[in-house]
């Protein structure tokens, strides 16, 4: 898609939390941003010609900036990595018009906002205009510890405390608990959004599926709009820990495949993710897994993957092989 | 092979145990079961520590069960509370094992582990099996494989549509979904095959047998082997009508390579239609014997006395994708149980002789 791009100046750069960076930009000719509504995303283009999504955190009376939150991803070659190390203060940079793939039902009666991780920047947006516009909502933030939590202080903010619940901590299986009983009860007319990656998100699919209608659920992947490094890959590179071995595992390729291509053998047999054969121990990364051997709660770990079908989200994949 | 042992195993349907003696080899164990007089069933190890009779020889007596060698008395506790010899006294050591035993939703559960930590109300709701607007046929059979290739043979549907291809078969086959779920350690294995003709076993609970249906048959799996399947089959033209029925399939390993395996069809409809009884327990006797069993059994003849499919290495298609997850999730359950510190106590005495029979 081609779009009209606006040269943004970096108006600010904070350490928000753990990993996290918050990031302003407004328009280095002075001149008005275009309007956005809650869960609008941007593009950013970076140098070396990434293009990345990150949704819109600014509440209804922050206008004339956009705020935007990274966090980085260890795995990450570009993207976040990019925006921590390299982009300071007065730096411009190219980015597009907001568009909005995930927004607020505007009639509903109340509102169920669930976070994980940095997915709740779009949610943010949502609750600062739903704040403003004196709705019901209860928004949902889990987190890995405090410290990993990012907007906390705001989120601890006299409006928000009835409101919001921090999840800190959870193991998979804690989450799986939690998920269920918040969504284990809906009020009529209610809509539940939520934002987080992908295992995460099927996590949540899962418990609401029981009672909570299809249209009432709306979902923005991590990767798919306000993306951080958490897109499936087509192309990712694998590296192997302990030979140090590295290569690009290419479209339509399985890892297994390319291990072969490499010289590495590795044991497999049904090669539909299904027995487990080739479970191997990913050391850093985001697999995206594609099999059905792991359980959701495994899938959530992220510290193993089946390589006969599972790919990567993060640009790499380092392997215990 | 390792079983899991804290748990409840299904050692008879409640109608099987009357008032005679009944032995059971329940995971490699000879169990004798018995009721005493007000009815309430007791287990202990069948086998006297005397002279290692076993106690299915003798009779019962009260309370009591009588071995048949020297007439020593014992009580369903496994206590010695008679001896017709000598000075009449019992030593200590004359003691049967007992098995902490519950009777619930016609079925006798026994538990083969810690009798410390038999909690009755950890057994699974069969409920439906005893209410009264369901009408339940029952069957059993012992099959010459492995329990954990049943629960296999469950999870995975799609067998049906060759080894019970007159049975079951359906037209609409190539269009099945398949999914399956894990909610803690119980694993779903559900098929949905929309707008098919209704397969041969379910044409007699049908009107029109002709109706096209949308078919769904969702499994259930609990540790140890303990299947639940519910099955509808819904007209397209009539949302509303159709059946559902459960079945329910139960597995007690015998051996290591056999199996006790319980089943029964439970329906809510035309509870009072004998003939439909007798068909139901036809095809259900006959899709076992004639059609899994063999098909179960050479797999297991195959095998030798494996009971390790997963050491066998054999090449799985997206078809085991269940049958994987509850081997994944009992085997999980079994390593748990042995590295727990709880040592499963030995029978005390002489009862704890492996003797084969």
């Amino acid at each position: 898609m081609t779009q009209a791009l606006i040269t943004a100046r970096v108006r600010l750069v904070r350490d928000e939390a753990i990993d996290v960076k918050i990031f302003e930009f407004d328009r280095s000719d002075g001149g008005a941003l275009p309007e956005f509504t809650p869960g609008a995303h941007i593009d950013v283009y970076l140098p070396e010609g990434w293009i990345r999504q990150y949704s819109l955190c600014n509440g209804p009376d922050e206008r004339g900036f956009y705020r935007i939150a990274v966090k980085k991803e260890p795995a990450s070659r570009g993207g976040s990595r990019t925006m921590h190390d390299d982009v300071r203060k007065g730096d411009l940079l190219q980015i597009g018009a907001p568009r909005n793939n995930f927004r607020l039902v505007e009639d509903s009666d109340h509102v169920v906002l669930i976070a994980a991780g940095i997915g709740i920047t779009p949610l943010l947006s949502m609750a600062l205009h739903l704040i403003h516009n004196g709705r019901s909502f209860e928004l949902h933030c889990f987190s890995r510890s405090a410290e990993h939590t990012a907007y906390r202080q705001l989120l601890s903010s006299p409006e928000f405390l009835d409101k919001t619940v921090f999840h800190l901590g959870l193991d998979a299986e804690q989450v799986d608990i939690e998920l269920r009983r918040i969504l284990g009860h809906r009020s009529p007319n209610s809509h539940l959004y939520l934002c987080g990656p992908g295992a995460f998100m099927d996590l949540v699919e899962k418990a609401a599926k029981p009672i909570w209608p299809l249209q009432n659920v709306h979902l923005e992947h991590f990767g798919a709009a306000p993306g951080l490094d958490c897109l499936p890959k087509d192309e990712f590179t694998i590296r192997l820990a302990h030979s140090g071995i590295e290569f690009v595992v290419a479209r339509g390729q399985s890892v297994i495949e390319a291990l072969a291509e490499h010289g590495v053998m590795v044991d497999t047999s049904c090669e539909q993710g299904v027995c487990g054969t080739c479970l191997t121990r990913v050391l850093e990364g985001i697999p995206d897994h594609r099999d059905v051997f792991l359980t959701d709660g495994e899938k959530t770990a992220g510290d193993q993957m089946c390589l006969c079908v599972s790919r990567a989200k993060s640009s790499v994949l380092v392997l215990d092989l | 092979m390792a079983f899991l042992k804290n748990t409840w195993y299904v050692a008879a349907w409640s109608h099987e145990v009357t008032d005679q003696l009944f032995r059971r080899k329940i995971l490699d164990s000879e169990i004798l079961v018995y009721r005493r007089e007000n009815g309430t069933p007791a287990a202990v190890a069948n086998l006297c520590p005397h002279r290692f009779a076993p106690l299915h020889l003798g009779r019962i007596k009260g309370d009591f069960v009588e071995c048949g060698y020297h007439g020593l008395q014992f009580d369903g506790a496994g206590n010695c509370v008679h001896n017709p010899h000598g000075d009449h006294s019992i030593p200590k050591a004359a003691k049967v094992r007992s098995y902490p035993l519950v009777e619930r939703h016609n079925i006798l559960w026994i538990w083969p582990g810690d009798p410390a930590l038999a909690d009755p109300a950890a057994i699974p709701d069969y409920s439906y099996l005893v209410d009264k607007n369901h009408k339940t046929i029952y069957g059993g059979k012992t099959v010459m494989a492995n329990y954990e290739l049943i629960t296999d043979n469950l999870m995975d549907a799609s067998h049906t549509q060759y080894v019970h291809m007159d049975l079951l078969g359906t037209d609409a086959f190539t269009r099945s979904k398949h999914e399956v779920i894990q909610e803690g350690m119980t694993v779903h294995s559900n098929y949905l095959i929309p707008g098919g003709e209704v397969p041969l076993a379910y044409k007699p609970y049908f009107d029109d047998p002709n109706e096209l249906v949308d078919y769904s048959v969702n499994f259930r799996w609990q540790a140890p082997a303990l299947v639940r399947n519910s099955v509808s089959l819904i007209p397209i033209a009539d949302p509303e009508g159709g059946i559902r029925r459960t079945g329910t399939h139960l597995m007690t390993p015998e051996t290591d390579i056999t199996t006790h395996y319980f089943f029964c069809h439970t329906r809510d409809f035309k509870l009072d239609d004998v003939l439909l009884d007798e068909r139901t327990r036809m095809w259900q006797q006959s899709g076992l014997s004639e059609q899994d069993g063999p098909m179960i059994e050479a797999v297991q003849k195959a095998m030798g006395t494996a009971t390790d499919l997963n050491s066998l290495k054999p090449v799985l298609f997206s078809i085991d994708a269940a049958a994987v997850r509850v081997r994944r999730v009992l085997a999980k359950l079994i390593k748990e149980e042995s590295e727990s510190s709880k040592v499963v106590p030995r029978g005390s005495g002489a009862a704890a002789l492996p003797i084969e029979q």
